[in-house]
């Protein structure tokens, strides 16, 4: 079900400030990322000729980190899983904004050691998260989490150029995100949230997943923003 | 314009590449556009799932935070040079 497109309710909305402070020096085929709130991470640079290079960070990933630093009471003591972790930035920022635990899931497995590098520059214990390599169509969650974060590969991608693991998400470019939302309701809680980065083929000016949100969720409202 | 850029950057593709345009052609229509969006599931209701599409990446993201592209071609050039493995070459299509 649709609700019409809304731009805002007419109150004068005033630009959220950046927050993130982000800085980043590039030392051989690795970038460390240094935020503002003391947050550091390491990710690879785009140019890496790998197909498990772990993705730089981006205005997509920027734009969950920035809300989190403005409203940290959505990650502060809970239960967070990111999907499609790579080096795990938005669930340390999570983290480090005073989230409980957070479970990290790739099926990357350079993830899991950027994963495990990131925790240590940034002194996470080691009970605070668990890097997990495995692939999200067969995770078995133990628990359900509070808080979802997800930057899923999502370029539309033909058959035929092979992409990297990363980014490519298949012709439509939804083949990962169809495989999040069908395991969504089995691993967020009802009162849980979820935010996803998205990229789209949009038709009439309806994003394709609109469909798949529908199909697959149970009684939720699902905001889509635009950017 | 998604699907041209794919064409300029993978020439060696171009078949596979035009069978996928027509692929997405025949099942969505030729007016397909492409963007970037955050979705924000909220926690169960009483109601249905429903979604709305709101102008609010701004207020809600940050002012300054917008995939920093200038156009559709840089918009597509953006995303498939993510997505490459072998750059070699492949940076003279980059629109300038």
């Amino acid at each position: 079900m649709r609700d019409d497109t809304q731009h805002g309710d007419g109150a004068v909305q005033r630009p959220l400030p950046n927050l993130l402070q982000r800085t980043h020096e590039v030392q051989d085929d690795q970038i460390l990322y240094r935020f503002g709130n003391g947050l550091t991470i390491k990710t690879e640079i785009l140019r890496k000729p790998d197909r498990l290079r772990i993705l730089p960070l981006g205005a997509p990933q920027g734009s969950l980190m920035n809300h989190m630093l403005h409203f940290p009471d959505i990650v502060h003591g809970k239960d967070v899983f990111e999907s499609f972790a790579g080096s795990g930035a938005l669930g340390f920022m999570a983290l480090k904004l005073g989230a409980r635990h957070v479970d990290f899931l790739d099926v990357n497995p350079c993830a899991v050691t950027f994963q495990v590098e990131n925790a240590a520059l940034n002194h996470f214990l080691a009970s605070q998260y668990s890097a997990i390599e495995g692939d999200i169509a067969t995770f078995i969650p133990t628990h359900k989490y509070d808080l979802i974060l997800a930057n899923p590969p999502f370029v539309p991608t033909p058959d035929g150029i092979e992409g990297t693991l990363t980014s490519n998400g298949g012709p439509e470019g939804n083949r990962f995100v169809v495989m999040l939302l069908q395991r969504l309701e089995e691993c967020l809680h009802p009162d849980g949230q979820a935010f996803i980065c998205l990229f789209q083929l949009v038709r009439h000016g309806e994003p394709l997943v609109c469909e798949l949100l529908v199909r697959h969720l149970d009684h939720r409202v699902v905001e889509l923003t635009p950017s | 314009m998604y699907c041209r850029s794919y064409a300029e950057i993978f020439p060696e593709a171009q078949a596979a590449i035009a069978r996928w345009e027509g692929d997405l052609f025949g099942k969505y229509g030729d007016a397909l556009m492409l963007n970037h969006y955050v979705a924000h599931v909220g926690p169960q209701t009483d109601g249905p799932t429903r979604y709305v599409i709101r102008e609010n990446f701004t207020e809600k993201y940050g002012g300054n935070l917008l995939v920093p592209l200038r156009n559709d071609k840089q918009l597509s050039y953006g995303r498939i040079f993510e997505n490459i493995l072998d750059f070699s070459g492949r940076e003279a299509a980059w629109p300038s």
